[in-house]
């Protein structure tokens, strides 16, 4: 168990990147040229098919609170991939980067990783010629 | 910070489950492959044996079959093709002048709002073999082969004793289909398919007289191999036949896909909004 413990801090970084977005191409709804970071706290994890969403609000330095909803991948491709849904909360402090939404909105994005606040990160798209790869021939 | 604890130690057990050469080992021991779901290069299956047969004979095609070569979900790329265009090239669909005017004036957005799977509908036939990256699993019984996608929970029930079409078939996504082996490849043959599915994700639309063959066979334990063939004499100018496409065998099984949160189809209609308000002014000029 101790050593476990040991492995955790040793491995929190690496990667899973989740291939597999059949259900639709990731570009036509979203820019994989334009990234964006935002920091806030989970406020809904919808688990379903065709795509998981997380969802959170962020809080400016005047107190307002903005709503961002970030799409991932199916959830049978994320557990065969590792990623489980009770590894987000509703409550988390979380940092999200994500691929921006070619709509111009700013509150939506296509999840790249979501870093906790203890330091252990998930990265479901490292980034964009890895995920365009990772999809490649779908 | 006990609750915390918990989920980080989620996150720790499953990336040491991908990520642990000793867990990849037991998967080898139950015969899966050894390499992890994230490594860069999978191992291609071998073939593992031979075509394993049912009592009258046939080829049993029963499996989880995966598409590409890795019998399982792989971020290799590589790996996952089914079929090397190289060495078994595919033409692209042979379009009377009409369809392909019809297929060039479509944007990108056009192609992800035309396709049966953005609006969660069925792929269909052809397309749950052209254009579904997620496995299926295939019952074979004697005289049926039943096909369960875990795409959208699709499943289709062939006849496989050789009978005639219906004579008045309905359209429907998967067609009417009935089968017959030819020698250890059973052939199905379909018509009367839906008129909103599409063979390709870039916009190739059928009509209403597409006829559909398919080939399978399973030359040996691992692998199992389709290929089809397309007539549409109202969109084609001849047959297409696609490369003999190749899946392999899994060892775990379907995950439920029921597609019940669509948001894709609300983003599209307003990028599609877009895109013809931003053709307006240039066509009036």
């Amino acid at each position: 168990m101790t050593k476990l413990k040991g492995s955790f801090w040793m491995i929190s970084g690496l990667l899973v990147i989740v291939p597999l977005w059949a259900h639709h191409s990731i570009t036509a709804e979203f820019d994989t040229s334009k990234s964006f970071t935002v920091k806030g706290t989970l406020t809904k994890i919808e688990w379903v098919n065709p795509h998981a969403y997380i969802y959170m609000e962020a809080k400016d330095d005047k107190g307002v609170v903005t709503p961002y909803s970030f799409e991932t991948g199916p959830p049978g491709n994320l557990r065969r991939s590792g990623v489980l849904r009770t590894m987000f909360s509703v409550g988390d402090a979380v940092t999200i980067e994500a691929f921006a939404a070619k709509d111009g909105s700013k509150h939506l994005g296509l999840v790249k990783s979501v870093s906790f606040a203890d330091g252990h990160k998930i990265v479901i798209g490292k980034d964009q010629a890895e995920l365009e790869k990772a999809n490649k021939g779908e | 910070m006990r609750r915390r604890f918990g989920y980080s130690l989620a996150v720790a057990t499953a990336l040491i489950a991908i990520s642990n050469p000793a867990a990849a080992q037991n998967a080898k021991a139950d015969g899966e492959a050894a390499t992890p779901v994230n490594a860069k290069k999978a191992v291609r299956l071998p073939p593992g044996g031979p075509t394993p047969r049912t009592a009258d004979g046939h080829p049993d095609l029963s499996g989880v079959w995966f598409a590409g070569q890795a019998g399982k979900q792989t971020f290799d790329a590589g790996a996952r093709r089914q079929f090397d265009p190289k060495v078994t090239p595919e033409e692209p669909p042979p379009y009377q002048p009409w369809a392909a005017a019809k297929v060039k004036a479509m944007t990108s957005t056009d192609f992800e709002l035309g396709r049966a799977s953005v609006n969660c509908l069925p792929r269909g036939v052809p397309g749950m073999v052209l254009i579904n990256p997620y496995p299926f699993q295939l019952v074979q019984t004697p005289g049926q082969l039943v096909q369960l996608d875990e795409l959208n929970n699709n499943f289709r029930v062939i006849p496989t004793d050789g009978r005639p079409h219906d004579p008045d078939p309905d359209p429907t996504f998967d067609g009417d289909e009935t089968a017959h082996w030819e020698g250890d490849t059973l052939v199905v043959d379909t018509i009367s398919i839906d008129e909103r599915t599409w063979n390709n994700f870039v916009g190739w639309f059928h009509s209403d007289q597409e006829h559909v063959i398919e080939r399978f066979t399973r030359p040996d334990l691992n692998h199992l191999v389709v290929q089809v063939t397309i007539e549409d004499p109202k969109v084609l100018t001849k047959p297409w036949t696609s490369a003999p496409r190749v899946w392999t065998l899994g060892h775990e099984k379907l995950q439920e896909y029921y597609c019940t949160n669509n948001q894709e189809v609300d983003q599209l209609k307003l990028l599609k909004d877009k895109e013809s308000n931003a053709t307006k002014p240039a066509a009036s000029k």
